[in-house]
């Protein structure tokens, strides 16, 4: 049996993926990326590789993908998070057309072809706005944990409006709203759905075909995911993997070379 | 670790030597400059469009200020200049030529490459908006006469409810009387008498220069292109526009041919196997005006066009040469037929893609099919709107054709704008999808 890896190095946590040669994924880890790049990327691949119960010495290719690509050292070659992503979203789920990428401090959109493909894709531009630093930002500001801000926001009954696209004077938004007594869940959900807007129109630049896959470490969040469906207007394509999704795409084309090789 | 590309073959003949040349024909531009203001020579600011054959026809010495604050640029020196700007009071979004101009102003002239002689004419033309404001500015610091040369443009539209060519006419005359009036003030400002005869050289040399360009910018057709028409493309042209009008600039562009006619026959290019051709819109982000298209040399990609190539050869562009048999009103003709895509007599040919229309989506198709391009990397500017509104409309309608796009976005002269990790993702992953386009497409043609 063969092996082939991939490890997303991105902005805020690093993904290991392990396949085996028939594309199943049999190892993965996921851990914060650090101030080492390095340290992070070789720890993401041994963490997935002992998930797996796999050694290190049968993986034949290991492809490096996010930001922090050209330090995976150990790795055989780099490819972007974008065609990454691309090829993860259309492994998990065939029918995507687009794919929506929110991660720590980049938002994606990327249109894919039939065959995984990248047919075009825009990112946001040299700022962290409708990012998921956005919503980092919050939760600091909030003292409350990231994984709670999409349940609490949830139970929004009148969400407040947050017209501020930049993540630092967001911040100020969400005091002036603290001060006003506004609901902790409504704040949330405002933010929430200040992301989604700032998403939607990031996406319409390439033209949104469905299906729509969201992807990204954002898209755990069950608040993000409802009002992305609510400003898109359409349902998403969420997995269990999709935080993975990246990593997914560099373990595939990882096991595409080692079978070449 | 700096990336080391790969000469394209060391038997290939030396772009170096151009490079050198058109260094010093824009390095020495100032110190040329007060050479001539000892001569009693006046010095007039005009920008590249300006009508440079005519003021050359009074020994004007011309100093562009476009070319100075791109320079200040390429050497990344421009920042203290443009903050000095913004200290001034000028807003971040400004074009950025306009501010490291004014921190220039504010700097006592002192350039990177020169202390720089201060007008005693602007001349101003209607061909960007900024020129308007720019001038003014420079008026107000310099304290010099402003003149003004008007060209109307038409904006291309069905049914356009006017008779056109009595339209053109008008225009015509109106942009005529303005030329007469130009060398008025010249012959006050310089006491020259206006030689036609002299005039008329300037264009027959404007005419073999433009002739020559034309012949230079279609070479990248060859397979592989032998020069990048960003990298070196874009350093001909500012050794073009220095020198336009003038019999040095006629040999300089024939020594460029020569030795791209070499590259040619040698087979060489700016990269060892040229395996992708993109087209560039828009002008270059100076501040790293090497390592962007370094950054797609090193996945075999190079830029065969631009169409920013037509400044060279304002007035001759695409052979459209100057009518030596009635140079005022060709050089009107001329002036107001720059943008085609604006006028509606005529259609949109390789324009810089400003206006946008259908027409203008067309153009791009052409311009892709005729220099065999894989793609198109739009560069939007973001101190300049003129340039990069219309790219998003371009993206989505260029991309609906089947077209691979990149969009870039960075700045010509404010470094702030460019952030290398986010360029070079983009890049990667824009070579990424083109090689597997390239990919399925063989191995659909192979299952054929």
């Amino acid at each position: 049996m063969i092996y082939a890896a991939g490890v997303d190095s991105g902005s805020t946590q690093t993904k290991g993926i392990i396949v085996d040669e028939d594309g199943k994924i049999v190892g993965r880890a996921l851990l914060d990326t650090g101030a080492n790049t390095v340290r992070s990327s070789e720890r993401a691949f041994r963490a997935a590789l002992e998930n797996a119960g796999v050694e290190a010495n049968a993986v034949k290719y290991t492809v490096g993908t996010g930001y922090g690509r050209y330090k995976i050292t150990f790795g055989n070659t780099q490819i972007t998070e974008i065609t990454c992503h691309a090829k993860g979203a259309h492994h998990v789920f065939p029918g995507t057309c687009t794919v929506v990428d929110i991660g720590g401090q980049d938002t994606k959109g990327i249109r894919v072809g039939q065959d995984g493909e990248v047919v075009d894709f825009v990112m946001n531009d040299k700022c962290a706005a409708g990012t998921g630093r956005f919503l980092g930002v919050a939760a600091e500001v909030l003292d409350l944990p990231l994984d709670d801000l999409g349940p609490i926001s949830l139970e929004a009954k009148k969400p407040v409006d947050i017209s501020s696209t930049c993540t630092v004077f967001a911040e100020t938004e969400i005091m002036s709203y603290l001060a006003q007594k506004k609901k902790l869940e409504d704040i949330l959900m405002g933010m929430h759905l200040a992301i989604a807007a700032r998403t939607v129109s990031l996406v319409r630049r390439i033209g949104m075909n469905q299906q729509v896959t969201f992807t990204g470490g954002v898209s755990r969040n069950r608040g993000m995911v409802h009002a992305l469906e609510e400003a898109l207007e359409t349902p998403l394509n969420v997995s269990e993997e999709s935080q993975y999704m990246g990593a997914i795409g560099a373990a595939l084309f990882a096991l595409e070379r080692a079978r070449t090789v | 670790m700096k990336e080391q590309i790969q000469s394209s073959s060391p038997t290939a003949p030396p772009t170096e030597g151009v490079r050198q040349e058109t260094k010093s024909a824009v390095k020495d531009a100032f110190a040329d400059a007060w050479l001539a203001k000892e001569r009693g020579a006046k010095i007039c600011y005009t920008y590249v469009l300006g009508p440079i054959e005519l003021l050359r026809s009074f020994d004007i010495h011309l100093v562009f200020p476009e070319i100075s604050s791109a320079q200040m640029a390429a050497k990344k020196t421009a920042l203290p200049y443009i903050q000095k700007a913004e200290d001034y009071g000028y807003a971040a979004d400004t074009c950025s030529y306009v501010t490291a101009d004014v921190g220039l102003y504010l700097s006592d002239m002192k350039h990177p490459l020169g202390r720089v002689p201060t007008p005693d004419l602007v001349l101003n033309d209607t061909l960007c908006n900024t020129y308007y404001k720019w001038s003014e500015i420079t008026q107000d610091f310099h304290k010099c006469p402003i003149f003004t040369l008007d060209h109307p443009v038409r904006m291309a539209r069905k049914n356009y409810p006017y008779d056109l060519e009595a339209l053109y006419r008008e225009d015509r005359a109106y942009v005529v009387d303005q030329i007469e009036r130009l060398i008025a003030t010249c012959e006050q400002l310089t006491g020259q008498k206006f030689d036609m005869d002299r005039f008329r050289a300037n264009l027959d040399l404007a005419n073999r220069m433009g002739a020559l360009w034309c012949e230079i910018i279609d070479k990248t057709r060859n397979r592989p292109s032998p020069f990048d028409a960003v990298l070196e493309g874009y350093n001909y042209m500012g050794g073009a526009t220095t020198l336009k009008g003038t019999e040095e600039g006629v040999v300089y562009l024939e020594k460029i041919k020569g030795d791209i006619d070499q590259r040619i026959e040698m087979g060489v290019g700016p990269v060892p196997e040229e395996k992708f051709r993109l087209l560039w819109m828009s002008a270059p982000c100076y501040p790293y005006f090497r390592k962007i298209p370094e950054m797609f040399h090193k996945a075999g990609a190079v830029f065969v066009y631009t169409p920013q190539f037509m400044q060279p050869t304002r007035g001759t562009y695409r052979m459209q040469q100057y009518d030596l048999s009635r140079p005022l009103e060709s050089y009107a003709e001329c002036l107001m037929d720059y943008f085609h895509a604006r006028n509606p007599r005529k259609p949109p040919q390789w324009s810089m893609g400003w206006v946008g229309g259908g027409g203008e989506i067309d153009n791009q198709l052409q311009l892709m099919e005729h220099f065999g391009a894989d793609g198109i990397v739009y560069h939007a500017i973001k101190s300049c709107r003129m340039n990069s509104g219309s790219l998003a409309d371009f993206r989505e309608h260029v991309s609906r054709r089947g077209v691979s796009i990149l969009m870039l976005e960075s700045d010509i002269a404010d470094p702030r704008f460019f952030s290398e990790a986010q360029t070079r993702n983009r890049i990667d992953a824009f070579m990424e999808g083109l090689a597997e386009k390239k990919l399925l497409r063989s191995q659909s043609v192979g299952h054929a």
